[in-house]
């Protein structure tokens, strides 16, 4: 049986397990510190900066450090995980390994990663966006200011990364936000995620934040900020920087990238592009994808997710 | 029993083993994501894309911009150095065909003018810095602050 991931905002259970779920994470200490990390980013990463506290990193913190990695890693067109064809990819690998994760700590083998339908909310007023059931204790914690109910405002950020390239082991502090702030007062609307469900192709050349296609349009370049990159921009605090998994928002985010993407991929033949051959390196269908978690995989392999998960609903634009 | 069997283990035992309900229940592919050590322990290598670059250089930024229109092939170079308290900035800038600017530092942020990315690289970056204790030789227990947090 596999996981169906479902919608945050209309099932508490998967809500209260979710917030349950991060905070065991956050708690767990797999005996790793920040002078092991920095030790395996001189050997394996040394373009990475890493200075502050020797302290234990928890399992969460390690799902951290694996983004700001990815982030640190440049290729010919964007990064390892972003601004480019392997946006989408290279965070379906990470989504699947963090939904392993929970199903270890919650004992539930079919526990499904929820998802944010934050186009629903972008169509209520402004000033309600950010005061929807979602913020409060029996959610995910405040939308403005430090984080300090329910669940998540027992979680800690530990690792911080201010710039490309650097990350701070920082005094553990609870997370920071600045929903609907100046530079993002709405969130994105259904109108503009079925502009990307029109597109005709995955991605084409130059493979960059120009393209018109699905993959540009949906990670939020085209007349942006826009879906996906506003969403990261309207929550404001800790999830502006490469830091932004510490904050348990990124993966409702991503979780419904990933499924208006599987929304595209069901009409479209589960259509990827660049190919073997074209394209950039490292965005290439069969190139592999930067992992510190887990086997690494290649977008190929996960162009198709029925052998993890599935979505209950993938009316996105409606 | 399985609060029990939790309590026993140490969190890095239970990590590396399958025996909580769950995890028993996933196939062997899924078993073999459950390692979070292997890599920064040096145990296995990081697989990297090709293509990557280790080093992108310091302070510079070029982007180029080219498009076709009327026949023509146009080109748009743009460079950029980024400079804080006189001390130069590698941001990886680059510009977009609609003119808006974005770095690696805000992931998700498209700026209309540099300076205003700039403003907000300083908000990023202006926290209270920690003493560093890395790179030092020091003792390295993996155990959080606080005593008998894992009930062992």
């Amino acid at each position: 049986m596999t996981a169906i991931r479902r919608n945050i905002m209309t099932d508490q259970t998967t809500r209260d397990q979710y917030v349950e779920g991060v905070r065991l994470l956050d708690e767990e200490f797999p005996g790793v510190t920040a002078q092991d990390v920095f030790n395996f980013l001189q050997t394996s990463f040394p373009q990475i900066r890493m200075r502050g506290r020797e302290q234990p990193l928890s399992t969460y913190d390690i799902f951290v450090l694996w983004h700001i990695i990815a982030m640190s890693v440049p290729l010919d067109v964007g990064n390892a995980a972003h601004s480019g064809p392997i946006f989408l990819p290279w965070h379906r690998m990470y989504l699947i390994q963090l939904e392993i994760h929970l199903q270890r700590v919650l004992n539930d083998a079919d526990f499904g990663l929820p998802y944010w339908d934050w186009a629903a909310d972008g169509e209520l007023p402004s000033a309600d966006q950010y005061t929807t059931p979602l913020w409060n204790a029996t959610g995910i914690g405040e939308s403005r200011g430090q984080v300090t109910q329910g669940p998540v405002g027992d979680i800690r950020v530990r690792l911080f990364s201010p710039g490309q390239g650097q990350i701070i082991s920082d005094t553990p502090r609870p997370i920071q936000r600045q929903a609907s702030n100046a530079s993002a007062r709405r969130l994105p609307r259904k109108s503009e995620v079925q502009d990307a469900l029109d597109a005709t192709a995955y991605d084409e050349p130059e493979w960059d934040n120009n393209t018109e296609q699905l993959r540009n349009i949906l990670e939020g370049w085209h007349d942006g900020p826009a879906l996906h990159n506003r969403v990261h921009v309207w929550v404001g605090g800790d999830m502006g920087p490469g830091s932004s998994p510490n904050d348990p928002v990124f993966y409702l985010n991503h979780c419904n990238v990933d499924r208006i993407w599987e929304a595209w991929m069901m009409n479209n033949s589960r259509d990827y592009r660049p190919q073997v051959g074209e394209g950039p390196q490292g965005h290439r269908i069969n190139d592999v994808m930067v992992s510190i978690i887990g086997d690494s995989m290649r977008p190929i392999d996960v162009l198709d997710p029925a052998q993890w998960y599935s979505y209950d609903d993938l009316n996105v634009a409606s | 029993m399985m609060q029990m069997l939790r309590a026993l283990e140490t969190p890095a035992l239970r990590l590396e083993t399958s025996t909580i309900k769950g995890v028993t229940e996933m196939s062997d592919h899924h078993k073999d994501h459950l390692a979070l050590t292997k890599y920064i322990r040096g145990k296995r290598k990081v697989k990297l894309p090709k293509g990557h670059m280790s080093h992108a250089g310091h302070g510079a930024t070029k982007s180029i911009r080219r498009q076709e229109y009327k026949g023509k092939s146009i080109r748009v170079e743009t460079s950029y150095k980024f400079y804080i308290d006189d001390k130069p900035v590698n941001l990886h800038a680059s510009v977009m065909n609609d003119g808006k600017v974005h770095c690696h530092t805000l992931p998700q942020y498209a700026f209309t003018s540099a300076l205003q990315m700039l403003r907000r690289v300083v908000d990023v970056m202006d926290i209270p810095m920690p003493p560093n204790e890395l790179g030092k030789n020091r003792k390295k227990s993996g155990k959080p602050d606080k005593p008998h947090h894992h009930g062992g």
